[in-house]
């Protein structure tokens, strides 16, 4: 390892070390509060502004990491022929690396990045000034933010449980974190509980991979091993616990039981970065080990492979389904992101059988050997669709799901003047009546919640139309050699339109029904300016999603080590 | 003038344009202007025929004279359209224009005071407008516009006093059977564009040059001439109101009597002998004879049915309506046995003398306020004028011969059936007895013996209607000079439009048939019309035979005629009755089945299926969390708290999902495993 | 790239500037809102004047070539471009819409519940309808398409009847199932026809030709046709149309009879039959006999109604038949001649422009007297002819029209679809022409109920239509009787597109 690499992971450990200064300054202006720190910059503004600033690192880290590839964003993919190095941290014996920072990798850190922003940005507004344990509050977000970079980057088994439990125990307090609200407390409880049962299959499942597969934990290592171990079922059990360990984090069915009541009884600004941030991590070391690991064989035959098809099916229709009837709209934007995971999950499969298969180890550069590459892998112009599904919808996801989050947040939050914490959530807040006639009284919000959750249900112009669109092409592309593909494409497809119907039944309430209340609701200009951003990015992706698109499709080649492009 | 002739109908366009907008504020509320125009027209209709008869431009135009517009593009060919002028439709304008301003004239007095006034006479310009535009068409398409439009007006003037519900029931039913019709037209110009590629009559290109590629055999072994043929036929049968669909005619007498005078006696009803007429080389191409044969029985039929009915009537209009059904089934029927000339000049004489009739009868029921001829009689003294004219146009009905038009006429129809068909010839001369006799009913029930109620106080009619009578009786009996069968003007001018070829068809057919006076066929119609007139006479005038007498045995002969035969009912029973019916079959299939069972049905189940998972996560969790609780409970455990137990449940159930999953793993893989020893002891 | 490459992309998002400009205005600031509007409908309006003018009939036609081109790269990994470019498919429409928004608009000065919405909402309505007409890509296409999918549903939902939300979602859910059938089948023939989104490329491909590609062309074809005829819409899925119609504000029905049931039409012209011609030709059947039953059934049905809307709804399903019909016999393959084919489609697109005008007009005159009488119920009016004549000359007008009376557009439309059908199939004439009576009869039936018989006493003092009302009919009124006469003024537009369109089936 250069040590000039270790530039890439410098958002990642600038995010750490934020966390621990907002920590110690935030301690200190605890002691002394009206003076100092407090008084020129209030300490709770300081967390945003060291993510924001933190978002320029990551950009450049991820300016870096396609200058480590030899490209440049400016430039769309050539057709020539050249190796695409990631930078590997860490390496181990044998050339496998704990660490690598690839651009799918650093763009996974900017999506983090910039949700947590969203999320403090949520977080000023929804527990005011007087927040009890802000400073704890922000950095242990940050340190999540930077468990989530660690975890896009990880092509370990240890490194992934690594960010992965860290991650986990940083969520459990954050959930919990409203501690005079018992619903609070529950939440974190549960989640954590539940969590800690999943870490622990996962756990089981690694060791036994990491036990078939000869020694190694290096996820290119286990596959190579796995190829040789294919035939043991003990092999198959350590791939399927440890899916168990990453579908407890994407909520995808039957791992989400945990999802509705934590989303429920979370803080909003903390259910929102649940169902975004942390998401995403679960998101990328799926895909990675799908892809390096666990690719299936041809033809596909393995059982977990359709265990895979089906949850995802199951996903999206159990979602949607059990959306229609709740009356809270946290609960049923929890069931809305289950079946958001189902939709992405057709892009990991996608991704995965364009990209992995044992048939795919491919080049040195972990110092594999190199086999033959795929016709249609080096035909590239088509691959794109693939990952991009995946990278693209995250992208749509964050925004729009923290969206309606945000949105949420503010309407639901009983009044500023209250005694923050305490009440924090009013209960009846959330409640999806509470939002009859919101047009007439805040139209923005009603217009802007309209946005989110009509992108939510992925139709045009918004972000979330793009997303589908990239993740439904895949899936018809690689369809024609795995049909069940378009079987997913179509039940996404049905699946848009009973989403339809309740994400529009809040519509209805919003802009049909008579205004429960006539006061006007207000919030500060932080929340307002996520709304804005989220509102701007959700309609306007489908405008710039020329320059985001070959972003990512440049992005694609590097999440599996050694493809040739 | 003849290149002038598309202004003929342009005129009463404008006309009808200006006494819509502004017929308040026009001269004479509008009706000077409609009236203006429609002289106009006729003077330029009576230019254009003294060109075309006299001027020797029919001769210089070849007997045609055409103009044409591009008007539809179909892919690289082009439909053209435009109006053309020979004889025939010279002698249509000329009926047209004649008796649209004569009936206009009579309107004033007879439409005065009336509060819609202004819009009568814009209906009456849009009338002249769309039928002479019809009659001068060189295009089916144009035709059938025009065709249309006619019937349109025809459905607004009878609608016209619409506030009455018999007015626009009538309005309706003439509008929809005469589409029923109407469809029929419209599939036969589809068929004959389709064949002969054209929508024009005339010219190289046209569908009168091309006929021969219509006469191939098509369905049911007819030729498609005669399907074509049968198809336009359905029009004429829709428009001059032929038995089946004759029902709309008697109906249409709620319009005012001008119009009925005008629309349903003189010109639109005749439009259909006039279609059958322009469109003969159709049915003389007809190698199977069929679609004539048709028109022809269909035709007489229709006369002598409409006949009888014609006796039994009480309302002076509507004994007039049948009898113009009766008389369009005449020229139908002459049409049908190669009476073409003879068709068309029956057409010509009894446009007057029936326009004649119906405005008489205006002048009767507005000297009276009464429709039923129950209530009147006398009227010989009160009503002068109207009764001379009345008269004079009812011998020339009869067809009393030399001195009336009608006479001509008639006799030429029997002339030619009794060269080609006997059977019509007899169907013929019965119709000319029947007419009679219903005639004279009339006449002597409205102008002879005494009035019948008291409370009518008659009247002669304002000059400005009987100026208009007296020169519709001029004509009702010298109309009729232009066709005697020793200077037969009219067939002389007549045959050469069918174009040469189809000129020598039609004499092959009438091949060694007297032309000139024919003593038989004279005596037959003179006879059995006299006879008509007897009959009446001693019927209703000098009651020598007591009609009571009769109606034990043919009472219900009287019945069923009295109610014309029970067609209307019929038709309300299976056609109105049927149609309503399948409407609301449909709609109960679409708002139960398609919408409710279906559509929402989907709708249901998903959120039934909601519901089931709902219900699912709620009662399998909730459920076995109380399960835990109560065994946490009773064993007296440290886990007593409810989300504490919600959490080991949720642990419970990521396990068994895991063991599931894994057993479901394992069995696929030791499935496969299990074969490996075996294929390789088998290898 | 055309001289006039500007023209359409100005049409389509002059309005959404508009609407953007409407939220900024103060909502208490009613008229200043409804003149903004108008305003700025008018410059769509006289732009698309312009183009028809500047159309160039004898020009090249899709996919042989587009006038007042614009091909941007967009997201050129995949192909997708920003492309517009127009043909005689869609200079009318483009016109239409624009004409029909305006006028709505100037119908819609009454509301007075939350204009500021309404008129905004409006306005982007007129975007998507706009953008899908000149779209000549498939993302572009696709995202116009929903994207006139949410103001209506507003329209409907906020401004709507008592049952509107009910028929807001069921608009929206149905059609949203058609159209994301659709987006399979797009991205289907994206991988199969090239990898291009571009509607000319993909015409230009010749796709699923031959018969190993017979299943995935059914499915292709399948999934475009129900995306369409849920929009037009056909039998046996037609039933949100009533529903919609009916509770729908008058210019929300307007525009959705206008304008968004031709999006349908519009698909079966520029996307089913250009590029699927083999599989178009295979099925061609289907479409017709359910357009023959659209026909007869929807005129049947539409008898039986008593609400004045509802039946101007299902004459709409009727009307529509005529559309699907011709576009049917237009790709039936060797069943008609050249010609035929030419003239039933020139006719389908001449009954989608007369149904625009005169179904929008009939929907107007609805609005005008519910307005007055706050019912629709047909059995509430009658001889209201003698008290509110120039609304019974209106109405009379429109619905004489609608039935098919010759010397307007819809004769003009239905002589040409019966015309070609002929050739293909005569029964399917024979059973058309039944619909042709059945309609008449229960538009003069309505005629009769409406302005006919004795004047119901409830409305001895009903004002007759004002100034705002006969400004907004009459401009249509104008057109369908100067189309109607003179049909070489139009249809020398539309055939171009015919020629081309039926130049590329068999």
């Amino acid at each position: 390892m250069h040590i000039g690499d270790i530039k890439l992971i410098f958002p990642a450990i600038y995010m750490s070390a934020a966390a621990i200064v907002v920590l110690i300054l935030g301690v200190i202006a605890a002691r002394r509060p009206g003076k100092g720190l407090d008084h020129w910059l209030p300490s709770h503004y300081l967390a945003p502004v060291l993510v924001f600033s933190g978002l320029f690192f990551s950009a450049a880290a991820l300016i870096q990491s396609f200058a480590g590839m030899g490209l440049s964003i400016e430039v769309p993919i050539g057709s020539e022929m050249t190796r695409a190095p990631a930078v590997a941290l860490f390496v181990t014996s044998g050339g496998h690396a704990q660490l690598t920072v690839d651009p799918f990798a650093a763009i996974f850190t900017f999506i983090a990045f910039a949700g947590t922003l969203i999320v403090m940005l949520i977080s000023l507004d929804h527990f005011g000034e007087r927040q009890p344990h802000k400073a704890e509050y922000y950095s242990i977000l940050m340190f999540a933010t930077a468990a989530v970079s660690f975890a896009a980057s990880a092509t370990d088994l240890i490194a992934i449980y690594l960010s992965i439990e860290f991650l986990s125990l940083t969520s459990y307090v954050l959930a919990a974190f409203a501690k005079t609200d018992r619903r609070s407390g529950e939440a974190g409880l549960k989640y954590f509980l539940y969590g800690a049962a999943c870490s622990a299959i996962g756990l089981y499942g690694m060791s036994i991979l990491f036990g078939v597969t000869g020694g190694s934990t290096a996820l290119t290592a286990v596959a190579r091993g796995l190829e040789d171990a294919r035939a043991t079922g003990a092999a198959w059990v350590g791939v399927v616990f440890t899916l168990v360990g990453f579908g407890f984090k994407l909520a995808l069915v039957p791992f989400h039981f945990w999802a509705p009541d934590t989303y429920e009884g979370a803080p909003t600004p903390v259910a929102a970065f649940l169902s975004v941030v942390s998401k995403a991590a679960g998101l990328a070391v799926m895909t990675r080990f799908l892809t390096i690991v666990a690719a299936p064989d041809e033809p596909v035959s393995l059982s977990w492979y359709w265990i895979l098809v089906v949850l995802t099916a199951v996903s999206m229709f159990y979602g949607n389904l059990v959306a229609i009837p709740q009356r809270n709209i946290k609960r049923m934007l929890a069931y809305s992101s289950i079946a958001q995971v189902g939709y992405l999950m057709i892009g990991v499969l996608t991704a995965m059988h364009s990209f992995g298969g044992p048939g795919r180890l491919l080049s040195g550069f972990f110092g594999v050997p190199s086999a033959a590459v795929r016709s249609d892998v080096a035909n590239l112009d088509l691959v794109t669709w693939d990952m991009q599904g995946v990278l693209i919808y995250t992208l749509a996801y964050l925004f729009m799901n923290l969206g309606a989050f945000a949105v949420v947040s503010v309407v639901g939050k009983k009044n500023p003047l209250n005694p923050p914490l305490a009440n924090a959530e009013a209960y009846k807040g959330s409640e999806i009546e509470n939002y009859s006639g919101l047009m007439r009284r805040s139209p923005f919000y009603a217009t802007s919640l309209t946005v989110f959750l009509i992108s939510l249900a992925g139709v045009p112009p918004t972000a979330g139309f793009v997303g589908k669109l990239f993740i439904f092409g895949g899936a018809i592309r690689m369809g024609t050699s795995y049909p069940e593909l378009i079987v997913l494409a179509i039940i996404g497809v049905i699946n848009s339109v009973i989403s339809a119907y309740y994400y529009l039944n809040v519509v209805r309430l919003m802009f049909f029904a008579p205004a429960e209340g006539k006061s006007e609701i207000s919030a500060s200009i932080p929340a307002n300016t996520a709304i804005a951003i989220c509102l701007v990015t959700t309609l306007a992706l489908i405008v710039v999603v020329k320059p985001v698109a070959s972003l990512m499709s440049s992005a694609i080649y590097s999440v599996v080590p050694g493809v040739i492009r | 003038m003849i290149e002038h002739a598309w202004l003929i109908p342009l005129l009463p366009v404008i006309a009808f344009g200006l006494v819509l907008l502004f017929g308040r504020k026009a001269p004479g509320n509008g009706a000077y202007v409609a009236i203006a125009a429609i002289c106009a027209s006729l003077a330029m209709s009576l230019a254009v025929a003294f060109q075309w008869f006299l001027g020797g431009a029919s001769a210089a135009h070849n007997g045609l004279y055409s103009v044409t517009i591009q008007w539809m593009p179909v892919g690289s060919q082009m439909i053209d359209m435009g109006f053309s002028i020979d004889a025939l439709s010279v002698v249509m304008l000329l009926v047209v224009t004649i008796v649209a301003s004569l009936v206009q004239i009579y309107s004033i007095g007879y439409m005065h005071g009336d509060p819609r006034y202004p819009r009568y006479f814009a209906y009456h310009s849009l009338f002249a407008a769309a039928m002479l535009t019809l009659v001068i068409a060189n295009n089916v398409v144009l035709m059938f516009m025009s065709w249309e439009l006619v019937g349109l007006t025809s459905y607004l003037l009878i609608g016209f006093w619409f506030e009455r519900p018999s007015a626009m029931r009538a309005a309706k039913k003439a509008f929809l059977v005469t589409r029923v019709g109407d469809v029929g037209f419209l599939a036969g110009i589809i068929l004959i564009y389709l064949k002969t590629g054209s929508l024009n009559l005339f010219g190289d290109a046209g569908v009168f040059e091309n006929l021969t590629r219509l006469d191939v055999i098509g369905p049911w072994g007819l030729p498609l001439t005669a399907i074509a043929g049968l198809l336009l036929f359905c029009g004429a049968v829709g428009k001059s109101a032929q038995f089946p669909l004759h029902v709309w005619l008697p109906d249409a007498m709620e319009g005012p009597t001008p119009v009925s005078a005008l629309i349903h006696a003189a010109t639109m009803v005749a439009a259909g002998v006039y279609l059958v007429a322009r469109m003969y080389p159709v049915y003389l191409a007809d190698s199977s004879g069929m679609a004539l044969q048709v028109v022809a029985y269909v035709g007489a039929f229709t006369a002598l049915f409409a006949a009888t009915i014609g006796i039994a009537q009480n309302d002076i209009k509507r004994v007039l309506a049948y009898s113009t059904v009766s008389q369009l089934g005449y020229m139908i029927m002459s049409l049908g046995v190669f009476g073409y000339v003879a068709g068309m000049f029956h057409l010509f004489t009894h446009a007057f003398f029936k326009a004649n009739l119906f405005l008489g009868s205006g002048s009767v029921i507005h000297g009276t306020g009464t429709q039923d001829i129950r209530e009147m009689g006398g009227l010989k003294k009160k009503m002068p004028w109207t009764y001379w004219t009345f008269l004079i146009s009812t011998l020339s009905l009869c067809g009393i011969p030399f001195v009336t038009a009608g006479g001509w006429s008639k006799e030429e129809i029997l002339a030619v059936a009794w060269h080609t068909n006997r059977v019509v010839f007899v169907v013929g001369v019965l119709g000319a007895f029947t007419t009679a006799f219903y005639m004279f009913r009339l006449v002597y029930k409205t102008f002879y013996g005494e009035p019948r109620k008291h409370d009518i106080h008659a009247h002669e009619s304002p000059r400005v209607m009987l100026v208009p009578l007296v020169i519709l009786a001029f004509l009702a009996i010298f109309a009729g000079y232009v066709g005697t069968p020793w200077a037969n003007v009219f067939e002389r001018n007549l045959v050469p439009v069918l174009g040469h070829h189809y000129e020598q068809v039609l004499e092959n057919k009438l091949a060694g048939m007297h032309h000139g006076f024919n003593l038989t066929v004279f005596l037959f119609a003179t006879g059995s019309a006299l006879l008509g007139i007897f009959m009446a006479t001693i019927i209703w005038l000098k009651p020598v035979l007591r009609i009571e007498k009769l109606e034990p045995s043919f009472g219900w002969l009287a019945k069923l005629v009295e109610n014309k035969y029970y067609i209307d009912e019929i038709y309300q029973a299976t056609i109105i009755r049927g149609l309503m019916a399948a409407a609301w079959l449909a709609f109960a299939f679409d708002k139960w089945v398609i919408d409710y069972a279906i559509v929402n049905g989907v709708g249901y189940l998903t959120r039934l299926a909601s519901d089931l998972w709902g219900w699912f996560d709620r009662t399998f969790v909730d459920g076995l969390v109380n399960i835990i609780g109560w065994i946490t409970k009773t064993t007296g455990s440290a886990l007593r708290y409810l989300q504490t137990g919600v959490a080991q449940h949720y642990i419970f159930l990521l396990v068994s999902a895991l063991v599931v999953i894994s057993l479901a793993v394992i069995a696929g893989h030791i499935r496969e495993e299990a074969w490996i020893p075996i294929a390789g002891f088998y290898r | 790239m055309d001289p006039n490459c500007w023209i359409l992309p100005l049409i389509t998002f002059v309005p959404l500037v508009g609407a953007l400009i409407v939220m900024f205005i103060p909502k208490s600031n009613y008229s200043a809102i409804k003149a903004t509007s108008i305003g700025i409908s008018l410059i769509p309006l006289a732009l698309s004047v312009w183009v028809w003018f500047a159309y160039d009939r004898s020009g090249p036609q899709f996919p042989h070539g587009i006038q007042f081109g614009v091909d941007a790269p967009w997201i050129p990994s995949l192909g997708v471009s920003f492309a517009m470019g127009a043909d005689g498919l869609s200079v009318p429409l483009i016109f239409l819409t624009a004409l029909l928004t305006t006028l709505s608009l100037v119908y819609s000065l009454v509301i007075n519940e939350r204009p500021k919405e309404y008129f905004w909402m409006f306005l982007l309505l007129e975007t998507g309808m706009m953008g899908v007409f000149v779209s000549l890509d498939f993302v572009l296409f696709f995202v116009f398409w929903e994207v006139s999918l949410v103001p209506m549903y507003f329209l409907i939902g906020i401004w709507g009847g008592p049952k509107r939300e009910y028929a807001a979602i069921k608009f929206f859910l149905y059609t949203m199932v058609g159209s994301m059938a659709m987006l399979l089948a797009i991205l289907a023939m994206y991988f199969n026809g090239g990898r291009t989104f571009n509607m000319i490329e993909l015409a230009k491909a010749g796709l699923f030709v031959g018969p190993e590609y017979a299943t995935v062309g059914a499915l292709v074809f399948w999934g475009l046709f129900l995306g369409f005829a849920i929009k037009v819409p056909m039998f046996p899925f037609h039933t949100w149309l009533p529903d919609a119609h009916v509770e729908a504000p008058t210019a929300g029905s307007v525009i959705l009879a206008g304008v968004l049931l031709k999006m349908g039409t519009y698909g079966f012209m520029r996307v089913l039959m250009p590029m699927l011609p083999e599989q178009f030709e295979r099925y061609w059947w289907i479409i017709a006999v359910l357009s023959v039953v659209a026909i007869i059934y929807g005129a049947f049905v539409a008898m039986a109604q008593w609400d004045f809307k509802k039946l101007i709804a299902y004459s709409s399903v009727n009307h529509m038949g005529y559309v699907t019909l011709g576009c049917a016999v237009a790709g039936s393959g060797a069943m008609a001649s050249q010609s035929s084919k030419i003239l039933a489609l020139n006719g389908a697109q001449m009954q989608v422009f007369s149904h625009g005008l005169l179904t929008g007009a009939l929907f107007l005159l609805v609005g005008v007297i519910y307005e007055r009488a706050h019912t629709r119920m047909l059995t509430d009016f009658g001889g209201l002819g003698a008290r509110i004549p120039v609304y019974a000359g209106m109405l009379s007008f429109c619905s004489l029209g609608s039935l098919g009376l010759p010397g307007m557009t819809g004769f003009i439309a239905e002589l040409s679809v019966l015309t070609g059908t002929y050739n293909a199939s005569p029964l399917l004439t024979g059973l058309a022409l039944i619909g042709v009576v059945v309609t008449a009869a229960f538009m003069l039936w309505t005629i009769q109920r409406v302005l006919l018989g004795p004047l119901n006493p409830r409305w001895e003092k009903m004002p007759d239509a004002d100034t705002r009302e006969v400004s907004s009919v009459a401009p249509l009124m104008a057109l369908t009787l100067l189309f109607g006469v003179m049909p070489m003024l139009i249809l020398t537009i539309f055939n171009g597109a015919s020629q081309a369109i039926v130049g590329l089936m068999h």
